[in-house]
């Protein structure tokens, strides 16, 4: 080839936007043309990206979209079947919501990032093409590469026909970052050691309440007799977009809130005035990025960012005091932090996408920033515990997300982690074959001074179904016994001595048929045969699902009558593991999923169940339609608090379980509700939301019946009459 | 899996006595079959109840189902490995082949598949026109249970 054909053929791959040309290798005619594919990827970068990522690789519960992945699950199946699954289901959050331009766009993009050849003919849902066909499942190589070069888009969406109030483009009003509003706390007071301890009984000072991570309040004026009367005290509009999944933390009559676009406000509790407000940024992308707790800690808010940044901001104005990195861009942070001992703590998330820097726990010195250690929750190479990953390279060891903030027990000075499941999911995919992958899906428990491991307990040893065991661990006392009990996607409550790490007990909490057997006296599990002999690309039954189970909705502990109150979900899926790409930025979670009711539920999605924690019987349970997307709250006047999917905030008689009052919000009541109290009056602070993985996505598959706004993350303030 | 093994020694013994004279009785709701965002339009949403005899090594199986969004065009009594694990056809079953309407029919099980009635691992299967592979699905439970 000459120089000068080698230029004329350069300058018409970049005529026609590089990106997609340049992979056209599969043979047949294009079913889209250039200008679509072009404009798709922008469509694709606004709506898509965030979940399944830049690279195409997927993430989280999206799928991967480009290479091998994609091409096993599409292979066989068509372009109007890829137009009718992406036209129904996507965005996730916000299903069937963008125009029919912008689905055969980005469906003409996805083809074209496939090494589809773009052809004369523009492609719309009725062309069927199968996509084995025309795609290879080479060029998102390409699609990085354009991205690390600054490449843009190379046309914008075509004019929408739409009418104005249905651009789904136009309605998100212009996002300014930085300091936005410099008000100042008056009468702020420095939180101390002694008060994250022993928390005044009106503030709710962290993420579970309490170090141990009971999301219970003591406060006793709203009771079973005067529950009824619960008005509504004013409400606060939050940031759209992104995932909503908050704890409001309140102290000296203030309210932290953490938005999302990673915006932190602080607002008076008594009147719902805004004092201030960072918008640190960045903005959120669609249904992904919740930032579940802030922390306090003397005069200093911590908030860790979806981009994988820590923050301390000065609480009485807001102003950025330091600001240190967490990870790499490929992670991100979602579980909040907690503050011991001087030190903020925090997890990684996004560790699913194959990267040097694996996954761990972090600590920085509070008052500087300085970071003080880090814990890796993959065991790597030549370190205890690297030997279970089936000798994979330390590139290779995905997951071990930490995505739910630990608790810590002052006494015996230890901080005690869930770590989420091994990614790729599977097994078959991430070929780890029957390796335990240590540290995931663990119980760690760490001391806060240097991060060196005390000890550990495994619950799911190479875990293969993305059913997460990373969710709260709460520390219990019975007398002198120091329990901690925690529960996962499976929905098994574990029981383990937190001295040693000792198993004590495990109870089914619900139906699950993942595991043929559970050890009762060790607490090994043995996984169903069949899920030990898979491969990739075949279906495997799994109840519960990834929605689990026990999701990041955490259980309230009650203590005056010992009862952990568990929000329960109850759905299933069949479940398929992909090929991955094992390299660098490969990887994601890979597989595919179809969606069932749980047998023997009668499509009851939702359970809320309470358990002694003594003796771990059962001691209430009821189911409804609707799952439940808050966390519990109970408190000392014997009330518990918990919401649903399908806007309903409801309170049960602790004691019974009887629902005693509800009320409907303005959309799924989704977060943390916490109590606090002021000049002697009790508070309830509840969120409402949308955006999310699998709790938000399979409800929407099953619960056809139920329709919600497309907007309404919302804080509420409950309280009796004056 | 608890609750399945109480079911599995019920079973066991019914099974010892293997007399014809003993049956055991089963029912179960019919939940629409996976599906994903393409195919979830043609099966959600509808929905039936079954009942079932085992009488000696005979399960007979009647029942109905409404809300399809096509006509019935077969049923069948299936197997898997576990309850709510999906698995193949151990015999055919009739239906009205109409969206709404009923399905019913006689199979002899084998010893294991009596066991794996016990374990809850024997689901009705209902397809349709628009979901040829499964619209309606669920698993055999003690009645009363």
């Amino acid at each position: 080839m000459s120089t000068a054909r080698f230029l004329a053929g350069a300058a018409l791959l970049i005529g026609l936007g590089g990106t997609y040309a340049i992979a056209q290798q599969k043979q047949g005619a294009g079913v889209f043309t250039a200008q679509q594919a072009a404009a798709g990827r922008a469509v694709y970068a606004a709506q898509c990206a965030g979940c399944h990522r830049d690279n195409l690789a997927g993430g989280g519960d999206a799928p991967p979209v480009g290479g091998r992945g994609f091409l096993n699950n599409w292979n066989s199946r068509t372009t109007a079947d890829l137009y009718k699954f992406i036209a129904l289901s996507m965005p996730a959050g916000a299903p069937a919501s963008l125009s029919e331009t912008h689905y055969t766009n980005v469906t003409a993009y996805l083809l074209s990032a496939n090494g589809a050849k773009p052809g004369p003919r523009p492609f719309n849902k009725s062309v069927s093409v199968k996509i084995g066909s025309v795609a290879t499942g080479r060029a998102p190589v390409l699609v990085a590469a354009a991205k690390s070069a600054g490449a843009k888009p190379a046309a914008s969406p075509a004019p929408s026909t739409l009418p104005l109030n249905q651009r789904t483009d136009l309605m998100a009003p212009p996002f300014v970052l930085g300091h936005t509003v410099k008000g100042t706390v008056k009468n702020y007071v420095d939180v101390t050691d002694d008060m994250l301890k022993s928390p005044p009984d009106g503030d709710w000072l962290m993420y579970r309440r309490n170090y141990q991570g009971w999301s219970y309040s003591p406060l006793k004026q709203i009771t079973p007799a005067n529950v009824k009367s619960l008005t509504l005290k004013w409400a606060w509009n939050m940031n759209e977009g992104g995932a909503n999944q908050v704890t409001p933390i309140v102290h000296a009559g203030v309210i932290f809130l953490s938005n999302t676009s990673n915006t932190v406000q602080a607002l008076d509790a008594r009147t719902g005035e805004l004092i201030w407000e960072n918008r640190i940024g960045p903005q959120s992308r669609i249904a992904y990025g919740g930032t579940r707790s802030l922390a306090v800690y003397e005069d200093k808010v911590y908030v860790a960012t979806t981009d994988a940044k820590i923050h301390a901001l000065d609480a009485r104005t807001g102003k950025i005091v330091w600001e240190q990195p967490l990870g790499s861009p490929r992670n991100s942070n979602t579980g909040g932090v907690m503050v011991m001992r001087g030190k903020v703590l925090t997890g990684l998330t996004g560790c699913d996408s194959y990267s040097q820097n694996n996954c761990y726990i972090s600590a920085f010195d509070a008052r500087t920033g300085k970071r003080e250690w880090i814990f890796h929750t993959t065991a790597l190479e030549g370190q205890p515990g690297g030997d279970t990953w089936n000798g994979l390279p330390n590139l290779l060891r995905g997951g071990g997300d930490t995505w739910i903030a630990g608790t810590y027990d002052p006494d015996l000075n230890t901080t005690y982690w869930g770590t989420a499941q091994t990614k790729p999911w599977f097994r078959a995919s991430r070929k780890s074959g029957a390796g335990a992958t240590l540290y995931s899906s663990s119980t760690l428990a760490l001391n806060p001074d240097d991060g060196k491991l005390k000890w550990y307990f495994q619950h799911a040893p190479g875990e293969t179904l993305d059913l997460d065991e990373v969710f709260e661990r709460v520390l219990i006392n019975h007398g002198d016994q120091k329990v901690l009990l925690t529960i996962g996607k499976p929905g098994i409550l574990w029981k383990l001595d937190r001295v040693t790490g000792k198993f004590i007990a495990a109870k089914e909490t619900m139906f699950q048929n993942v595991f043929s057997k559970i050890d009762q006296q060790t607490g090994e599990v043995t996984y169903r045969s069949d899920i030990l002999a898979q491969k990739t690309n075949q279906w495997f039954s799994s109840c519960p699902g990834p929605q689990g189970g026990h999701d990041w909705q955490a259980t309230s502990y009650n203590q005056p009558t010992d009862l952990l109150i568990i929000p329960l979900s109850q759905s299933c899926v069949m479940i398929k593991g992909l090929d991955v790409e094992q390299k660098l930025g490969g990887g994601g979670t890979a597989a595919s999923q179809q969606f069932y009711f749980m047998p023997g539920t009668k499509q009851n999605l939702g359970k809320l169940v309470a358990y002694r924690t003594s003796d771990m019987k059962e001691m209430w349970s009821w189911q409804q339609r609707s799952p439940f997307l808050s966390a519990v709250l109970s408190t000392g006047g014997g009330v518990a608090f918990v919401g649903d999917f399908d806007r309903n905030f409801k309170a049960v008689e602790v004691a019974t379980g009887k629902v005693i009052w509800q009320t409907r919000l303005g959309n799924t009541v989704q977060g943390y509700p916490v109590s606090f109290s002021l000049d002697g009056k009790q508070y309830i602070a509840v969120t409402t939301g949308l955006g999310g993985g699998s709790p938000q996505q399979k409800p929407t598959m099953l619960l056809h019946e139920v329709h919600r706004p497309a907007t309404g993350h919302q804080l509420y303030i409950f309280a009796l009459p004056d | 899996m608890k609750r399945q093994r109480c079911v599995l020694g019920l079973m066991a013994a019914l099974l010892l006595a293997s007399s014809p004279a003993l049956a055991a009785d089963f029912e179960a709701q019919l939940d629409p079959a996976p599906f994903d965002a393409t195919t979830r339009a043609d099966v959600i949403g509808s929905i039936g109840h079954v009942t079932a005899t085992l009488n000696g090594n005979t399960l007979t199986v009647n029942g109905t189902f409404r809300d399809m969004t096509s006509p019935a065009r077969g049923a069948s009594l299936r197997i898997g490995l576990a309850k709510g694990v999906l698995g193949e056809a151990i015999g055919t079953l009739n239906v009205t082949a109409t969206p709404e309407g009923t399905v019913s029919g006689a199979v002899q099980l084998s010893a294991a598949q009596i066991e794996a009635l016990g374990r809850e691992a024997i689901y009705v299967r209902v397809d349709s026109e628009k979901a040829p592979e499964g619209n309606l699905q669920g698993w055999l439970e003690a009645k009363g249970k």
